[in-house]
């Protein structure tokens, strides 16, 4: 369903050029449970966001469904990554002056949908993550495996195809990111959620159907 | 969208008090500076009610207090040489001069109302040789000697003001502070009479007729000559010297309407514009906060940008929320400022505002204090919205 073509990505910082990638090629399969590995700074983070459209690559083609998504101009882009694609993110990302059921509704104010059923799917996403009972809380009022939870109620309300998750467990204990973990899973067994995993676990790794090793801005085979 | 729109902003009152503050001053200074900008505007555009082209004025320094036995005689003889001249079309009297400081203010109670007006005395001819325009009624004039009455002319406003609910021609009013004194009576209403010239507040105007034979205590002072057209600087010398042959004693100040006018509008356009500069340096340090408080806000949420994106929004949506936040926010701001500015003609505070133009200036403050929200945030939450999701995410 996702497919990475000669992929490079270079970031030009004052005169400091950063090579992040170099000729990345990578298909994902719809349905697929994928983990990337690889040390801190050789590119883990630079691949996702390629992949979930949050950054454009200097080099080569990002197609989804078939389609090249450079022939999409930004109004297309955000209607993919809203409809067809979920992050979750090591630092959760969430929005701390909204209440929980707000912040997972997100995704779902910039579709066409009443108010009425944008709350049914919050609810049935966090029921998901199993917290349907802090749909009034405030982020502060929640431990960091809590907050992730519903960083993934977010990414799955809208019913993602893709699931993109950068580190999810890098800030929790391993208790709490065994939790995420069975999340994921379930999501991957249940929903058949294609997921692309960053992770620096090898345990959670091993769940993994196939494990992508990057080094130095290049996929080890 | 709307409701979560509320919310968000609910959820920081803290930080958008700021923001609110910070319109609600703005907006103030804003109001106060169209206010003002209209008020001078229309004020200097309405008519004065005469003509001062080719009018000069002849300043008189008796050399000590009027004596009205001698004095009254020698003015008249003035005039009376004066009129004989063919360059002079008229020659009349007045006490409080055309386009200079001093005026004559006085309050009765007439017709129930509390009446501040501003007066003059002027011979019965002088009017109409200013071209005072006759709205009804008739000009005082020698028929009213002799009356039981004395016959006084006030301006529209003076009508609009105070004798609203009466027929104004003829209506007689006295002032109880004189009951010896014969009781007032309007035989005529001019158009109107800006004695002060162009920037003076329009008000309630009376005119009070001198009679050469009487003459007048405090005395007049000011002899008016109107031209059949333009004299030269020189005439002043030659005019001057025949002043001197009928009344050696007195000493005579002469300059046209023109220049005083002019002296007189420099006298307030002078100090106007230097405040124009002050206050237009004010807005900008005002708007300059607004800009930085909006800047600073909009910085603030680079990382809720960029998590926006990545799930979904898109580069207008974003745009537009933040501006349909921050138009939210500079309704309060100038709700806020608006119950202050509301209690200036609420509670009649300055006498000169009026709802016109209280109402006018609102809508151009309005309008142009959304203008200035709406730049100040357009250029920040542009160039927010134009870092890449994934770089807006990691912004510190
Ligand atoms: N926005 C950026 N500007 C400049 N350099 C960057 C940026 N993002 C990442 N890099 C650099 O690109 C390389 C790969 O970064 P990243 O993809 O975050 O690595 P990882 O996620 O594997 O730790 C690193 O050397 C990093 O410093
Ligand atoms: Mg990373």
């Amino acid at each position: 369903m996702l497919t990475l073509n000669s992929i490079a990505k270079t970031y030009q910082t004052d005169k400091i050029e950063t090579i992040a990638l170099k000729e990345i090629n990578l298909n994902i399969k719809k349905g697929e449970f994928i983990s990337i590995m690889g040390p801190s700074g050789c590119g883990k983070s630079t691949l996702l966001n390629i992949m979930g459209l949050l950054d454009a690559p200097s080099d080569g083609s990002v197609s989804i469904d078939g389609v090249e998504i450079s022939s999409y101009q930004d109004k297309g882009l955000a209607s993919i990554r809203n409809e067809k694609i979920g992050f979750i993110f090591q630092s959760f990302h969430l929005i701390q002056d909204l209440r929980v059921i707000d912040n997972v509704e997100l995704p779902l104010l910039y579709r066409k949908i009443s108010a009425k059923q944008r709350r049914h799917l919050a609810l049935q996403a966090l029921e998901k993550v199993g917290l349907k009972a802090r749909v009034d809380h405030f982020p502060s009022q929640l431990s960091g495996g809590q907050q992730q939870r519903v960083a993934i109620a977010r990414a799955i309300v809208g019913k993602p195809e893709l699931l993109l998750a950068d580190e999810p467990t890098g800030n929790l204990d391993s208790h709490m990111g065994n939790e995420i973990m069975q999340i994921l899973e379930s999501l991957h067994k249940d929903d058949n959620t294609t997921i692309v995993m960053v992770t620096h676990d090898d345990e959670l790794a091993k769940r993994t159907e196939r494990v992508v090793r990057v080094y130095d801005g290049q996929l080890i085979h | 969208m709307l409701s979560h729109i509320a919310k968000l902003i609910w959820n920081r009152k803290r930080s958008n008090l700021l923001i609110i503050t910070e319109v609600a001053i703005t907006f103030g200074v804003l109001f106060a500076v169209i206010y003002l900008g209209i008020y001078n505007y229309k004020v200097f555009n309405t008519p004065l009610g005469f003509e001062w082209k080719n009018t000069w004025n002849i300043r008189i320094d008796t050399g000590g207090r009027w004596n009205n036995e001698t004095d009254k005689v020698q003015l008249k003889a003035i005039a009376e040489v004066l009129r004989t001249r063919p360059e002079i079309k008229s020659a009349d009297v007045i006490m409080m001069p055309l386009f200079v400081n001093g005026r004559w203010r006085s309050v009765e109670t007439i017709n129930g109302h509390r009446a501040p007006y501003k007066a003059n005395m002027l011979n019965h001819e002088a009017p109409k040789n200013l071209g005072v325009e006759l709205v009804s009624g008739r000009w005082f004039g020698p028929q009213d000697d002799g009356q039981n009455y004395q016959g006084v002319m006030v301006n529209q406003r003076f009508v609009d003001e105070f004798l609203d609910s009466v027929e104004p021609v003829g209506f007689e009013f006295s002032d109880p502070g004189q009951p010896e004194a014969k009781p007032k009576r309007i035989v005529g209403i001019f158009k109107d009479f800006r004695q002060q010239g162009e920037f003076s507040t329009p008000g309630p105007y009376m005119f009070f007729r001198y009679n050469w034979e009487q003459g007048d205590s405090f005395g007049l002072r000011n002899i008016m000559l109107k031209f059949d057209k333009p004299q030269p600087a020189s005439y002043e010398k030659d005019l001057h010297q025949t002043l001197k042959q009928i009344a050696p004693s007195w000493e005579f100040n002469i300059q046209s309407f023109k220049n005083l006018r002019q002296q007189r509008i420099n006298e307030i356009v002078i100090p106007m514009t230097v405040m124009a500069v002050v206050v237009a340096f004010l807005l900008i340090m005002v708007a300059m906060g607004l800009f930085g408080v909006l800047w600073q806000n909009i910085n603030r949420r680079i990382q809720e940008i960029g998590l926006r994106r990545a799930i979904g929004a898109s580069e207008n949506s974003i745009r537009l929320q933040i501006i349909g936040e921050l138009i939210v926010l500079a309704i309060f701001g100038m709700a806020a400022a608006s119950i202050f500015i509301i209690q200036v003609p609420l509670l009649n505070l300055i006498e000169a505002v009026t709802w016109g133009n209280f109402v006018v200036s609102m809508l151009l403050s309005i309008s142009a204090m959304l203008l200035i929200v709406i730049i100040c945030a357009l250029y920040p939450s542009h160039s927010a919205t134009k870092l890449s999701p994934a770089v807006a995410l990691h912004y510190e």
